[in-house]
């Protein structure tokens, strides 16, 4: 048990745990991150930042990002994965689609483009004037699109946003909803059927338990993903957006910790981004087990 | 492909009890609408990944004069441009070296963690978990000041070896917590008897355990592949030594020369090379990914 | 890229040795909290720093730079690359027995720096520039004051300081010590093609009114005055400032960079604000800039040419090389002012220079960082940077006649010689590091959903919180 839990513990402790609790120290003092003092401040920054409106916005964004992009991408990647498993034709054995395979190794092909190329190709994709998008919606005759700034709009920014990180990762986790559902026993599936369970009733009353460990981790995985999402948002809105309508706490410690000089503060965002991680996966677990999932990939 | 395509589209073991016919024309219906809501989603994924393409093939005139004008040759400077003024090749071979000593690593030593958490109770299990999962609640660029300072005493800064650790060390909590379920769930008779068996605990591990885990290893391995691969504060602030650089950092001193010379034909370029070759992995061992996830899962 | 980069390995082989003796290293196990990584080493009880040894000072080694020692310049690797420190560097080591420059490239400069400023360890010379500089107030108090390099003679005997431009080291100012010596001179203007004005029969608007009726005759032609992109909205911000400074006096120039509490509300922001506010009303403002990378706005300028006049830094011409239209003919002119009896003659020109170097006092061979700085300063390498950037450098009479066949450089020089001493300068923007909120206000204002009273009341709501912020280091322009 000492090598197999405790020597690999040891190490996240010194290169992880460590770390981390030094930058916790730093969030009591006022050091700028540059220089050997750390003048300490004790809870002066948590002060700052309740009062502080561009944290607070940036806060609620990522709040907003929290609470949207993985019931997003959950629901998409479920959907697509039922219609890939058993949304076929409901004439003989249980079957998915035709051509599952071929979508299957497509909705794969985002997750290998590595984050900051997708920021870069969306960017472009979402251009007002050369970009994929308005040249489609134009080419259809949907004038109002004209040079309309996806990213600069108040209305649209954020949406746009979190277009492309659900983009980014619906393949993925449909890859590995299918793999999960394929490892129910599909016995439960032609019994639903000849009760007269239709594909959605099918969907709801036996996949989704089936693979309710699969999604609870998932969606912790993607909870996580959404809260940081720095790599995208710097790729696509440096600035923060429109009335900084996409401005994200990780982007917020950035600029404070590097080019204002103010690291003890931004040590201080960390943390209270760290303690809302922590809740939200102190919450998802919570939701799971009242609703009695237990385990991982299979029920 | 065939046989492929035959796994993933039937559950497998399908019992031959003919389904129920449930109204043929509805049923036609809705498999056409599914079928075409699958190539829609076909159709958003491939269009920005197919008009990079085409675009990397372009002159920068070209790309801001219209967005869908095929090139008007193909401009393979673009590649020529990319790879020699980013150093590709060489920043490639970093990347692998680096991803795959630390996916290995990470692999080893959280499979181990989390199959000790998953399965034997000890004094202090609740706090070695929740510290565990603290581990990703924090934003990395916090920390990378007293890491720093770790890999310096260690004269382990600037040096692959250095890097490997350092991305093991942040893939570690989320391959423990994403592991803890799947051996959580694994059926505890089979250690139990090879135990009785006199099996050593390494041997029960190594030969009984794992193999029983494939299926989640498989999927946190891909997930860990490419979170590593796209790892980018780490390689900047403990790598900054050139001939060490990885692919994300080439590609970003690369995307900010590029910006500034305005050479976007080139940008899609260096876009395109960091994808394909993943791609092309992907797609060689995709089966065989495919196969292991299927296989585990109807056990 | 070169073999200089090459040989870094026992450097840091070094930094590491002086660390441990400087007990600047952390000891990973003892988890005390206060026990921070930054705190064993400093200004103060850090070793090495602070010059090392020192060779003997002669009129070719102004500074001391002793024989045997390595210098380390860390170089921003951006529009203008890194060869031209390369270039300074070979001729500093053709000079010096024994001596050896690395010369390193890099885009990430807070990140990489951060550890080595906390551990004493910095480079010699560093260009903190870019999207990832420090905020130079930050570690203003870290570094060497340069005065000492423009007072040397160059490499031809003449002091660097009478070479210099007028009025280009105010900037480099932190609490009346020198401490960064911004290298490429840069001048804010309206850009556009002398082709396509001369086809048109137009002129570069000296008032804002020209510059309205110009929109009405862009607006004809389907064209727009101007068009801008999401991340350099704030090159609106200095054309306002410019104009404003221009029309009310260097008095506002004072009040923007000492933020102060009613800067945004004098008579003469207020005026080229209520001009600006008309030109995104009728709609001379190409929709959609901020939705739009900036370089793709900029190519619908000089490639497309969709809209007339874009307001910019010098850097402009090489930054677009690669997709200008054919025969624009690029060329500048001064920023319009808002009457004309405005307090400095339209010729008064924004020349705030870029790149700026600093030599950190901790470094191992800070004299070596002045060197390379001296080098850089002597017409050898500003001639050369000229020639191969398209762009000068803060020394004067490196440009010949021709301008190597650059008509934004020969449009840059006759602007310079024509405003004269009327030059002026700031960067509170980048000191205070506020680009990022700048870029949000004015893009709302830029497409329409925000006016020039909400706009003012932006500003001066963020002027008045940094101003009020104590955490904040101030710097004091006069």
């Amino acid at each position: 048990m000492v090598v197999f839990l405790g020597l690999p513990f040891a190490f996240y402790v010194v290169m992880v745990l460590y770390p981390f609790t030094q930058a916790t120290y730093y969030s009591l003092t006022a050091w700028t991150g540059f220089s050997a003092e750390q003048p300490f401040v004790g809870l002066g920054n948590y002060a700052r930042l309740a009062g502080d409106a561009r944290f607070l916005t940036a806060l609620g964004n990522s709040l907003t990002l929290l609470v949207v992009v993985p019931a997003l991408v959950m629901v998409a990647s479920f959907a697509l994965a039922c219609l890939l498993t058993f949304g076929g034709s409901t004439a003989g054995s249980v079957k998915g689609l035709r051509g599952t395979a071929f979508y299957r190794v497509v909705s794969f092909f985002p997750y290998v483009v590595p984050a900051i190329v997708i920021g870069i190709i969306w960017a472009q994709v979402y251009d007002p004037s050369g970009g994929l998008l308005n040249g489609v919606l134009t080419g259809v005759g949907l004038d109002r699109f004209t040079d309309f700034p996806w990213l600069g709009d108040v209305d649209t920014a954020m949406a746009a946003t979190i277009a492309v990180i659900v983009w980014a990762f619906v393949g993925f986790y449909m890859v590995l909803f299918v793999a999960s559902i394929q490892g129910i026993d599909p016995e439960l599936f032609e019994a639903a059927r000849l009760d007269g369970a239709g594909r959605v009733r099918s969907a709801l009353s036996i996949a989704l338990p089936g693979i309710a460990g699969s999604v609870r981790t998932a969606y912790v995985y993607m909870g996580i993903l959404a809260l940081d999402a720095f790599v995208y948002l710097q790729a696509l809105n440096p600035n923060g957006g429109p009335d900084s309508s996409t401005l994200v706490v990780t982007q917020q410690i950035f600029s404070t910790a590097f080019s204002q000089g103010q690291f003890g503060l931004a040590c201080a965002m960390g943390v209270v981004l760290a303690v809302v991680t922590l809740l939200f996966v102190g919450a998802v677990f919570g939701v799971a087990r009242l609703l009695g999932v237990r385990g991982g990939a299979r029920a | 492909m065939s046989a492929v395509a035959d796994r993933g589209a039937r559950t497998d073991v399908a019992p031959r009890t003919d389904g129920r016919r449930s109204g043929g024309r509805a049923d036609k219906v809705v498999g056409g609408a599914s079928q075409a809501v699958l190539v829609v989603w076909t159709v958003l994924v491939l269009a920005p990944l197919l008009w990079t393409l085409m675009s990397s093939f372009k002159t920068t005139q070209e790309i801001f004069a219209s967005p869908f004008a095929l090139p008007s040759s193909l401009h393979v400077e673009n590649y020529v441009n990319a790879w020699t003024l980013a150093g590709i090749g060489r920043y490639f071979l970093n990347s692998v070296l680096v991803v795959a000593g630390a996916l290995a690593l990470t692999m080893l030593l959280g499979s181990m963690s989390a199959y000790v958490l998953a399965r034997f109770a000890f004094p202090g299990r609740g706090a070695v978990r929740t510290l565990v999962v603290a581990g990703l609640t924090f934003p990395v660029f916090l920390a990378v000041v007293p890491l720093f300072f770790i890999l310096q005493q260690a004269s382990l800064l600037n040096t692959l070896p250095g890097l490997v650790l350092a991305y093991t060390a942040y893939a570690y909590p989320f391959t423990v917590f994403f592991l803890l379920s799947f051996f959580e769930d694994l059926p505890g008779e089979v250690a139990e008897a090879a135990s009785i068996d006199g099996a050593s605990e390494w041997r029960t591990f190594f030969q009984v355990m794992l193999p029983m885990a494939r299926p989640g290893m498989a999927a946190v391995a891909i997930l860990n592949f490419v979170g590593l691969w796209n790892q980018f504060l780490l390689p900047v602030v403990l790598n900054s030594d050139q001939e060490n650089y990885v692919l994300t950092q080439g590609m970003a001193s690369f995307a900010s020369q590029a910006g500034y010379s305005v050479d976007f034909g080139a940008l899609f370029a260096g876009a395109v090379t960091t994808i394909v070759p993943v791609l092309v992995v992907y797609l060689v061992f995709q089966r065989r990914l495919q196969g292991s996830v299927a296989q585990g899962s109807v056990k | 890229m070169s073999p200089l980069e090459s040989s870094r390995t026992p450097l840091q082989r070094r930094a590491f040795l002086k660390a441990v003796t400087a007990g600047a290293v952390v000891t990973p196990f003892g988890l005390s909290l206060a026990s921070c990584a930054a705190s064993g080493s400093g200004p103060d009880t850090g070793g090495g720093g602070g010059g090392g040894a020192t060779g003997e000072v002669s009129d070719a080694n102004p500074f001391g730079v002793a024989a045997g020692t390595t210098v380390e310049a860390v170089v921003f690797d951006g529009g203008y690359g890194t060869d031209y420190a390369s270039f300074a560097a070979a001729i500093v080591q053709e000079q010096l027995d024994d001596v050896t420059v690395d010369v390193v490239g890099s885009t990430q400069i807070a990140q990489q720096m951060q550890p080595r400023f906390v551990g004493g360890t910095p480079p010699d010379l560093l260009d903190n520039n870019g999207a990832n500089a420090i905020g130079l107030s930050t570690i203003a108090a870290q570094l060497e004051d340069l005065t000492e390099v423009v007072q040397a003679p160059n490499t031809e005997g003449t002091t660097i300081a009478d070479t210099l431009y007028p009025n280009v080291l105010g900037v480099g100012m932190y609490d009346g010590k020198l401490a960064a010596l911004n290298y490429v001179l840069t001048v804010y203007a309206l850009w556009y093609s002398e082709s396509l004005f001369e086809e048109n029969g137009w002129t570069a608007p000296q008032t804002w009114d020209e510059a309205l009726a110009l929109g009405a005759a862009a607006q004809e032609q389907g064209k727009y005055l101007f068009t801008w992109g999401r991340e350099a909205a704030s090159y609106y911000l200095t054309m306002a400032l410019d104009s404003a400074i221009k029309e009310g006096g260097d008095d506002v120039r004072l009040q923007m960079a000492n933020l102060q509490p009613d800067a945004w509300s004098g008579e003469a922001i207020t005026g080229v604000l209520a001009a600006m506010e008309q030109v995104v009303s009728r709609g001379y403002m190409r929709p959609g800039g901020a939705g739009t990378q900036f370089t793709q706005a900029q190519a619908q300028w000089s490639q497309a040419q969709e809209a007339l006049l874009y307001p910019s830094g010098s850097w402009i011409e090489n930054e677009m090389a690669d997709a200008t239209a054919e025969g624009f003919q690029m060329t500048g002119a001064p920023t319009p002012t808002v009457t004309s009896g405005s307090a400095l003659p339209y010729a008064a020109i924004n020349n705030t220079p870029n790149e700026p170097f600093v030599v950190p006092s901790q470094g191992q061979n800070p004299a070596g960082g002045k060197e390379v700085l001296r080098v850089m300063l002597s017409p050898e390498t500003a001639t050369e940077f000229a020639r191969t950037k398209l762009a000068s450098t803060i020394v004067a009479g490196t440009i010949p006649d021709d301008a190597f066949g650059s008509s934004a450089l020969a449009a840059q020089v006759a602007m310079l010689d024509a405003a004269g001493t009327d030059t002026f300068n700031y960067n509170f923007v980048q000191t205070y590091g506020m680009t990022q909120e700048v870029n949000g206000l004015w893009n709302s204002f830029l497409s329409g959903d925000s006016d020039a009273a909400t706009l003012a009341q932006g500003m001066q709501a963020m002027f008045d919180r940094i101003r009020e912020d104590d955490s904040v280091v101030k710097v004091e322009v006069s």
